[in-house]
């Protein structure tokens, strides 16, 4: 099962981001594919936005992984958002270790996850950036752990 | 021979010493994964119990996987270090391995699957036959829990399921009509230390990760997405 939901500009996306926020519970891995610059990362920062993260979100690209101390009533302490784009090795990949870290009340958000699938298992959710003709985005939910977020993401989805 | 054992791919973290005067003793520290803080006093502890000192060893055992990522790099680099300080051998033991091993100790014969939970939905299993020794008759592996109780569903044969991830995973396991459960959640240091006084000594200690196979691979794939 899938959900999908248009974003026309950098904004939406955003938005998108920040609503996605309520999708998440602690313990989550979210891995985001798409081209560079279809918006990766500006979800991530809206994300973040409904994580309550007072701080600047950039693309972790060269710092592999960057943490953000999160203030909301989900229960999430900590937002990892990690990039793994420039990574030569799976070892790279697994010692950055997501996949327990977000146990200690976290999440994480992997940019580019998806080459890396296998070491975070099967239970995470996978958000598609796909490029429509008309430069907007259509954003694609879909991954194991969607099965228990069912409700949730009908919400979402519809806005 | 004087033997120490390290274990840290379950959230527990655990340490055997035995003495070449029949001794041998056990600790676990059943702990959410404080494996850097308990690791390396719990060792310390137990020689000053056996009554040895840290050069008096003269093997390390060590669990290298598959199990807990955070673990495992804490368990083989303090047994790595431990080992080369002490001048003693190592040898790597499975956590598999030493699950199958701790069932045998305990009675548990015929067909056995060991299961540690990988997290994310998944376990590591291994099947194993218990008659006079402790036998694999497969490779260790990464799967879903469902599929594992479902391919012991549709066989006859009896089984016993043991390890962390049965735990974690009771509901699949039980539902195997001819299964039992061994509760074992922590691989035995005792286990460890008589089987890794059986093999041979290593140069190197290779962890065991096994999500590894397919994502070697998808790096490839990165350049249709850029």
């Amino acid at each position: 099962m899938n959900w999908r939901r248009y974003c026309a500009t950098a904004e939406d996306t955003k938005i998108a981001g920040e609503e996605f926020a309520a999708v998440l519970r602690a313990g989550d891995v979210v891995l985001l594919s798409g081209r560079l610059g279809n918006g990766k990362t500006t979800f991530t920062q809206g994300v973040a936005r409904g994580l309550g993260v007072s701080e600047r979100v950039t693309s972790p690209t060269f710092t592999m992984v960057r943490q953000h101390r999160c203030v909301n009533e989900a229960g999430i302490s900590t937002l990892h958002h990690a990039d793994v784009y420039r990574v030569e090795s799976i070892e790279e990949v697994r010692e950055l270790a997501l996949g327990e870290l977000v146990e200690e009340s976290a999440v994480a958000l992997v940019e580019w996850g998806e080459m890396a699938s296998s070491v975070f298992g099967r239970d995470v959710m996978n958000v598609d950036f796909l490029l429509d003709e008309d430069e907007g985005r259509t954003l694609e939910v879909s991954g194991a752990l969607t099965n228990e977020r069912t409700a949730s993401l009908d919400e979402w989805a519809s806005r | 021979m004087n033997i120490l054992s390290i274990e840290t791919a379950t959230p527990a973290c655990a340490i055997g010493v035995s003495t070449s005067s029949g001794v041998e003793l056990a600790l676990i520290v059943d702990d959410e994964r404080h494996h850097t803080e308990a690791l390396t006093p719990g060792i310390r502890d137990l020689l000053y119990k056996a009554g040895l000192s840290a050069k008096a060893i003269d093997r390390v055992v060590v669990d290298r996987g598959p199990g807990l990522y955070t673990g495992l790099r804490v368990g083989i680099a303090t047994a790595v270090g431990f080992a080369l300080g002490a001048g003693a051998e190592l040898v790597g033991v499975t956590s598999l391995e030493v699950l199958a091993q701790g069932a045998f100790a305990a009675g548990v014969r015929g067909l056995l699957v060991s299961v540690v939970d990988a997290r994310r939905g998944e376990v590591f299993a291994q099947p194993f036959v218990l008659d006079a020794a402790v036998r694999a008759v497969d490779e260790p592996g990464v799967a879903v829990p469902q599929d594992v109780a479902r391919e012991w569903r549709a066989r006859d044969d009896a089984v016993t399921f043991t390890g962390d991830g049965v735990t974690r995973y009771a509901k699949e396991f039980l539902s195997v009509a001819h299964g039992a459960v061994f509760e074992q959640r922590v691989p035995a240091p005792v286990a460890a230390l008589r089987l890794g006084a059986l093999k041979s000594p290593e140069a190197a200690i290779v962890p065991l990760y096994l999500r590894e196979a397919d994502a070697v691979a998808n790096f490839s794939t990165r350049q249709r997405f850029a």
